[in-house]
């Protein structure tokens, strides 16, 4: 293959893992680093390197809907981040001393999480949670704009130290992996913090790119990330995951988030045995 | 409606509206950001886009694909902006697109900037702190 053709057919996958991504609200960094490794030979840490651009990509290509239409919280997003970066910084200062091998496993593990958390249905929280003075201290509690003739939804949030945490681990996972760690995220707001699903998701792809850019400047200096590599996944995921927004509202997300699971895992299995038994 | 229970509702209504007091505020920062993101993100992607079609030229059509199957921890070209402007004033054409990745990398960290700058000229010190010790921990990673 020659390197015009592989370039062309990176951008293409990636942005067909970009607009996955998007639809199913999980970004393009689960399937890209299986598709780096699996597909197209690379080396694990090339492919963490390019994953990493990649996500700040879809962050950056799909969060200005996102702010625009007032679902993203501004201030939890500055808050959380105060703990995602410190944990994507040591999660890569982790990655320099671990092997690849350890990297895959940890790697296996979230895809297996992703894929769990893929299927499950997001339930609504209740409006009545009684506001956490820390929340109220630093004005965490906003308001859902109302969609299709539905009112603005007022909610508050709660159990914000947990979900602190719970963001430090995510930024290492981020770090180790090359992924966005936005399932961890969701995790952290959705079910800890009781915050809408929606208000979830958005604060969550506001965020990613900072959590991923926080590792980034780290491998570039290691020489984890090519232009070669990393310039034609992250121009695809970028493109991919404008695409995703766009067709978001045109497809029901059920079917698409069950076939993402079955090729998350698959990818995951896949690696797994490689690691174990080697070969292609 | 007594009298006091009218006035605990008016209380009510004062202290709810206080809670969310803040959210058309963080809606006009947060129209102005998504303007910014949008820019920067076409920017790098359209510096990533000229620098691919030019090693295509550059290249030829039949240029061999690199391999990226083991790890190379010798190869410093890529590894910072000094080294790819280096590049670039040598007219490699993978150090356009390099820059470009930069310019995506460093695009949170300028969208912190600005959150700092937008919080602290609306005098809200705590998160102009919280934006500031971000800011110093993307700076290191990125220095």
């Amino acid at each position: 293959m020659s390197e015009a053709v592989f370039m062309m057919v990176l951008l293409i996958a990636a942005c067909g893992a970009g607009t996955l991504g998007a639809l199913t609200g999980l970004g393009g960094g689960v399937v890209i680093v299986p598709l780096l490794v699996l597909a197209f030979g690379v080396d694990l840490r090339y492919a963490v390197g390019a994953s990493l651009v990649a996500v700040i990509a879809t962050s950056c290509g799909s969060a200005p809907s996102f702010l625009r239409s007032g679902a993203a919280n501004l201030r939890m997003g500055m808050l959380l981040e105060s703990t995602t970066v410190i944990g994507a910084v040591l999660g890569a200062i982790i990655a320099a001393w671990i092997s690849t091998t350890a990297i895959t496993y940890i790697f296996v593990a979230a895809l297996m999480y992703s894929a769990i958390a893929t299927l499950q249905t997001p339930r609504p929280n209740p409006l009545d949670v009684p506001p956490d003075p820390m929340a109220t201290r630093l004005q965490l509690d906003s308001i859902m704009p109302g969609s299709a003739g539905a009112a603005p939804l007022p909610y508050a949030t709660r159990r914000v130290s947990a979900a602190m945490l719970v963001m430090a681990l995510a930024g290492v996972l981020s770090a180790l992996v090359g992924i966005g760690g936005g399932i961890l995220k969701v995790l952290a707001m959705d079910r800890l913090m009781r915050m809408p699903f929606k208000a979830s998701t958005a604060t969550s792809n506001f965020m990613l790119m900072v959590t991923a850019g926080a590792s980034a400047g780290i491998y570039l200096h290691r020489g984890q990330i090519d232009p070669r590599l990393a310039g034609p996944v992250a121009l695809g995921a970028a493109g991919g995951s404008i695409l995703g927004a766009m067709l978001v509202a045109r497809f029901s997300v059920r079917p698409l988030r069950i076939i993402f699971a079955i090729v998350v895992v698959a990818s995951g299995l896949e690696m797994l045995r490689r690691t174990i038994w080697g070969g292609a | 409606m007594s009298e006091v229970g009218e006035a605990n509702a008016v209380t009510a209504v004062t202290a709810a509206e206080a809670r969310f007091a803040h959210v058309p505020g963080d809606r006009a920062i947060a129209a102005r950001l998504a303007s910014g993101l949008r820019w920067g993100l076409g920017t790098a992607c359209l510096l990533i886009g000229i620098g691919l079609v030019w090693q295509t030229v550059a290249g030829g059509l039949a240029a061999p694909r690199p391999t990226f199957e083991k790890f190379d921890a010798t190869t410093t070209e890529y590894r910072s902006l000094m080294q790819t402007l280096r590049g670039l004033a040598a007219w490699r054409p993978s150090s356009l697109t390099q820059l470009g990745v930069i310019a995506l990398i460093a695009l949170p960290t300028a969208r912190v900037a600005w959150l700092l700058v937008a919080m602290a000229s609306r005098r809200e010190r705590f998160y102009a702190a919280v934006c500031a010790a971000v800011l110093v921990v993307l700076v290191w990673g990125l220095a």
